[in-house]
């Protein structure tokens, strides 16, 4: 089943047209690589899915629905969740109070209670102990290491109530080690065994080529290729335009 | 705390008693625009007016209609919620420096109808013979009674300012002034949480304002300036945004200030601008951001 549906979708930003007709599924329980090279669009693409920027024309389908002129927080309460290409955390807060606000109903009228909801503290719990960042929660965010920031971004998006069904990654191995990359594909791989979905923007093209099934190829906004990692790897106009000679022989 | 309650018993006259209930009731408007400027990160200058609303509607009510203390301050409370919402929906549409300049105007708008409407507010003269407060039909009128009744007024004002911080709508608040893109990405609509924070914060002012027309018994225009709002920020500035003890440290460094640079006459403006000069340089983050690394910071001179 598609969880996730973009129909023609094209925008401009002035001159420039940043997407350019673009279609594409993302199905259910699947992980799905978006790559191309810088200023192809990608980016926008999510800004387009998650509400962030109105496309000029065409739609959005989330679980058959129309999200195309839902406001951003709306589209992230039906299950949304998005990660941004530089981190974009809470500088000056204390990771356990960023899990905890993910966590929190954000519906004004809820957030006087005096007592919370503890069903929130369980999630949050359990999170902490499967992404392993125990040490982390009383330090403060802009003080983690760019790793460590990253693993708080996810961890973020997996307490937010209700869960989100599809999970949006700008670039989620720019910058990290070897090892952390080892790291998040462990956790990518756990969460999908729990029924996430993904898509992700990625440049790294041995981690993209790992995990993903099915890959789509933009360049200069539009779709250029779309496939399983092997078929894409050897597609003339990929290599061309984003792959290069070395890497394709 | 404790020293608060003795402080009459201690104190060697009513001069400082006055003070220290000065202290008190700016330190409500100061926590109220702490919320606003603190916690959720934007800057309204409209904390003067607010409080004027507030004042000149609870003191007409009992003036004019005999009306309870108590009830009339809940109306005036209700009707500055109402106003800051009104005016709230429109400005909190702008951003940053925009929104700065949209609350300014109100300010100056709302002074020069409290100038105007002579019926309500006696114009420049000012409204005279405010009654004392007084909680089921019994009044405050000596001095000590009214501290004592300030200061309980000061605590209940203070806790629910503090209720309000903990609580998840603070940290909403907290986190939409750090990163207002990602927690919209977190399903927080920005708007209905500014438009809260908005009309709570001026609620919490006009407290400030009610306290200080029955307190003086003699309210005016001249009490709710735009220099009366940029006063509270410099408060919340110099005690610390975004903390608790902030607005109430600010409010008592702000009095101390004034009040010592009174004897010094002609030069009292050029003073006054030297020690902000001198606070922002070894106090950046307010008394209760004070940390001595700063302070050997600022001593090294950087060049």
């Amino acid at each position: 089943m598609e969880l996730l549906k973009v129909q023609n979708i094209n925008k401009s930003f002035g001159g420039i047209k940043a997407v350019d007709n673009l279609s594409f599924n993302v199905e259910q329980n699947t992980i799905t690589g978006l790559i191309g090279p810088n200023g192809a669009g990608k980016t926008v693409t999510f800004d387009i899915i998650t509400g962030f920027t109105k496309p000029d024309s065409g739609k959005v389908f989330f679980k058959n629905m129309d999200i195309t002129n839902k406001r951003p927080f709306e589209i992230a309460r039906m299950g949304v969740g998005r990660s941004f290409q530089l981190i974009k955390l809470f500088p000056r807060m204390k990771v356990a109070d960023v899990l905890l606000f993910s966590a929190q109903n954000k519906l004004v009228r809820h957030e006087f209670r005096l007592f919370s909801q503890s069903n929130r503290y369980k999630a949050i719990e359990d999170v902490i102990a499967s992404l392993n960042i125990e040490s982390l929660l009383n330090k403060i965010c802009g003080e983690l290491s760019y790793g460590e920031q990253k693993l708080i971004e996810i961890a973020s998006l997996l307490v937010m109530q209700p869960t989100p069904e599809i999970l949006l990654f700008d670039e989620p191995t720019s910058g990290l080690s070897e090892s952390e990359i080892k790291n998040i594909i462990n956790i990518f791989q756990k969460l999908r065994e729990r029924n996430f979905t993904f898509l992700i923007i990625e440049h790294n093209m041995s981690f993209i080529m790992n995990i993903c099934e099915k890959i789509i190829v933009l360049n200069y906004g539009s779709k250029i290729a779309e496939g399983k990692p092997q078929e894409i790897k050897h597609k003339k106009e990929v290599v061309e335009a984003y792959l290069g000679e070395s890497e394709s022989a | 705390m404790s020293l608060m309650v003795f402080f009459p018993f201690i104190t060697p006259n009513n001069y400082y008693l006055h003070l220290v209930v000065m202290m008190m009731i700016y330190s409500i408007s100061a926590a109220g625009l702490n919320l606003m400027m603190g916690y959720l990160g934007l800057l309204p200058l409209s904390v003067a007016a607010f409080a004027g609303i507030g004042a000149f509607t609870s003191a007409n009510l009992m003036i004019r209609y005999n009306v309870p203390f108590l009830i009339a301050l809940l109306a005036a409370i209700l009707l500055v919620t109402v106003i800051a919402v009104a005016i709230a929906v429109p400005l909190l549409r702008t951003r940053g420096i925009f929104y700065v300049i949209g609350t300014l105007s109100s300010q100056l708008i709302i002074y020069e109808l409290f100038l105007n409407l002579v019926e309500i507010t006696g114009g420049s003269i000012g409204l005279r013979g405010v009654p004392k407060p007084e909680l089921f039909g019994y009044s405050f009128t000596s001095f000590l009674e009214l501290y004592y009744f300030i200061f309980l007024m000061t605590a209940v004002t203070h806790s629910t300012v503090y209720l309000i911080i903990k609580s998840n709508f603070g940290r909403s608040l907290l986190a939409i002034k750090e990163n207002e893109v990602k927690a919209i990405s977190l399903g927080l609509n920005p708007y209905t949480h500014k438009l809260f924070a908005s009309a709570i914060s001026m609620a919490i002012c006009s407290i400030s304002g009610i306290l200080l027309a029955h307190y003086l018994t003699h309210v005016s225009a001249e009490n709710f300036t735009l220099l009366h709002s940029i006063d509270v920020f410099l408060m919340v500035t110099m005690g610390g945004a975004g903390t608790f003890y902030g607005p109430i440290a600010g409010a008592v460094i702000w009095t101390v200030v004034m009040e010592t640079l009174l004897s010094f006459r002609g030069l009292r403006e050029l003073l006054y601008g030297i020690v902000l000069v001198v606070l922002m340089l070894v106090i950046p983050k307010g008394a209760m951001g004070f940390s001595m690394p700063n302070i050997r910071k600022v001593l090294k001179f950087p060049q």
